[in-house]
């Protein structure tokens, strides 16, 4: 089962994701050369939107959280949930992460950021417990030799920890919504590792784009009167550009990650679309403001098959004029090769399609769309 | 005689790795063996734990159609752990790609594996890309005749038409004409030692395990002239069966 997203979105003049030249990113496609936005910027600022966030909490769910500070946090749940003293709570709490491979580094950190559900902290606290003894008489010193080198009464506490990990992997595990969809690595711990359910493709032009140069100078306030000139000069480069824009998350992975909670599953989904809706990445905003919301979503729920990128639609760019604006234009040649697609594929796998259009007549608001896609969701898994 | 499926791998973005080590992630110029049978075991729900030998045992070709542009992708992370340890850092990565490519992979066997890899192909458990997950497909990877019993891989890539339009093929012919180099590319699968090496026979995709054999293929340049173009003059591809 599949849940497609296509968003046709113009923006005004803009660099909102450069290279390492400073220069707006781009591809080529279809023997043009086009804008193109990376999906690794996407996916951050989707991720990052309060949208995501607030449609994931108000099912109950949570976002992960970055965090260095995981012995903090172990040792307040002991604490103040399981009434544990403080000093045997320090202890334990650093004992696990120490079995799990993770080093403390100063203040008390674990060396890089964890990402992690408030769900998977309190289970280390219950695994915590449960060897309680053999944890707080373990002492963490930064003299120990091997890697691994857990004293004989704790070899079997670092492989129950170890494997309710790995077990816990394969079971049905509930992990945080934004992990659930984007995944996560690692390094030190492969069965950590959550294989993502969303796809999201970079956004391509649907036009051929030229790069367009920003010439600018800064002069100095204090400058003497008779005196001319600047004090620096430069060049910004950036353009304007319609984005086609696609990504997919593949339901049942997407059912999996989450811990087949079906409140939790639509709430996501919804979040998502919401979210790649309106957020807008940051790069050169302040000097750009390009702050576009798009002009056409379309969601396709398909039980079946395999997904549809509409890139295609675009290998001949498109050009304004008579017909209209770069979207208008956009927007019409991917619904019309849309229409070619399931003439030609059949449509009987797709369960919904809902998609609101700025320059048709009557059309949905996101609020609709956002509901039509998460009842058809939800009908989907419980069918 | 053995059977042949055929598989499109035309997007705007693809990238075929071999040997990225750490931040530089390369790409070859043609569809690797390894990342091939990944798209297979993702399309067939093949968890990487598992053998891959059967699919691995299947004999690849590949034909571009048309040469992707090498490309990169400059990428920044941050808050990132190193191996020395300490603080973090904000790593950067050149992420190499082909752009506006077009290749059609072959790969010859049994016809009762390809047909279930077919059929894998049209509903696939897992999401397929080309390459790098974010690398989405414009032209789907299963084709209602892309499977072809009593075929050799040859024959198969030999003549089955462009994944390129009239348009693209007319102006290549004319150019060629002119003198200019339009041949098409095909690199096969040798049964001997050749000069020529690819270090992407798969042999496991176990985490932490992954291991990759050598294999050794053969170029051929072909006139592009002897080729037929997509059989309707359109940007979407025709199927034979409704």
């Amino acid at each position: 089962m599949i849940v497609e997203l296509h968003i046709i979105q113009n923006f005004a003049p803009s660099n909102l994701n450069r290279d390492d030249s400073n220069a707006p990113k781009d591809c080529e496609f279809g023997g043009y050369r086009r804008a193109r936005i990376s999906s690794q910027c996407i996916k951050r600022s989707v991720r990052r939107h309060p949208a995501f966030a607030d449609a994931v909490k108000s099912a109950g769910g949570e976002t992960g959280i970055r965090t260095k500070r995981l012995k903090t946090r172990l040792v307040e749940l002991l604490t103040e949930k399981h009434k544990k003293p403080a000093e045997e709570a320090d202890k334990a709490a650093a004992a696990v992460i120490d079995l799990l491979g993770f080093k403390l580094a100063e203040a008390e950190k674990t060396e890089y950021l964890l990402y992690l559900g408030e769900g998977e902290v309190k289970e280390l606290a219950n695994i915590a417990l449960a060897s309680w003894d053999g944890l707080t008489a373990l002492e963490i010193g930064k003299d120990k030799k091997k890697k691994d080198a857990a004293p004989e009464a704790l070899k079997q506490a670092q492989d129950a920890l170890k494997s309710i990990v790995a077990k816990a992997r394969k079971e049905a595990r509930s992990y945080a919504a934004d992990i659930a969809l984007f995944g996560r690595m690692v390094a030190d711990n492969k069965n950590m590792n959550v294989d993502a359910a969303c796809q999201v493709a970079h956004a391509l032009s649907t036009h051929k784009v030229e790069m367009e140069m920003d010439y600018f100078t800064a002069v100095d306030d204090l400058l003497p009167g008779e005196d001319s000139g600047s004090d620096m000069i430069g060049v910004v480069e950036f353009n304007s550009s319609c984005f086609y824009r696609y990504s997919a998350i593949d339901l049942n992975k997407l059912s999996e990650n989450l811990g087949f909670n079906n409140d939790l599953l639509a709430a996501t989904v919804k979040g998502y679309i919401e979210a790649s809706v309106k957020a807008v990445p940051t790069g050169k905003q302040n000097s750009m403001a390009a702050q576009n919301p798009p002009g056409y979503v379309r969601v396709l729920v398909r039980k079946d098959g395999f997904p549809w990128s509409l890139a295609n639609a675009f290998q001949k760019p498109v050009f304004a004029g008579r017909d209209g604006s770069l979207e208008e234009v956009s927007i019409a040649r991917l619904e019309e090769y849309f229409t070619r697609l399931k003439k030609i594929y059949g449509s009987t796998s797709i369960s919904c399609d809902a998609s609101f259009n700025l320059y048709a007549e009557n059309t949905e608001s996101l609020e609709d769309l956002l509901k039509k896609v998460g009842e058809s969701v939800t009908k989907e898994v419980t069918a | 005689m053995n059977s042949v499926l055929l598989i499109p791998c035309v997007g705007p973005m693809q990238s075929w790795g071999t040997r990225s080590r750490f931040q530089e992630r390369d790409t070859e110029r043609e569809p690797s063996k390894s990342g091939v049978i990944g798209l297979l075991c993702a399309a067939l729900g093949r968890d990487r734990g598992e053998p891959v030998d059967d699919l691995a045992a299947l004999k690849m070709g590949v034909r571009v159609d048309r040469e992707g542009k090498l490309s990169k992708d400059f990428q920044t992370a941050q808050d990132v752990a190193v191996a020395g340890g300490g603080t973090t850092q904000d790593l950067l990565s050149n992420r190499y790609y082909l752009s506006d490519a077009a290749f059609l992979v072959g790969l010859e066997g049994e016809y009762a594996l390809l047909e279930k890899l077919h059929f894998a192909l049209g509903h696939p458990v897992w999401p397929l890309f080309l390459g790098r997950k974010s690398y989405v497909p414009s032209d789907p990877f299963f084709r209602h005749d892309g499977l072809l019993s009593e075929f050799s891989l040859q024959d198969a890539l030999l003549t089955y038409p462009l994944l390129i339009s009239h348009e693209e093929l007319n102006r290549r012919v004319k150019a060629a004409e002119k003198g200019q180099n339009e041949n098409i590319r095909m690199i096969f699968e040798a049964n001997k030692t050749t000069h020529e090496v690819r270090n992407d026979q798969p042999k496991s995709f176990a985490l932490g395990r992954r291991e990759f054999g050598q294999r050794y293929v053969i170029t051929r340049n072909e006139d592009i002239a002897r080729f037929q173009p997509q059989k309707e003059e359109s940007d979407v591809p025709v199927a034979i069966e409704p």
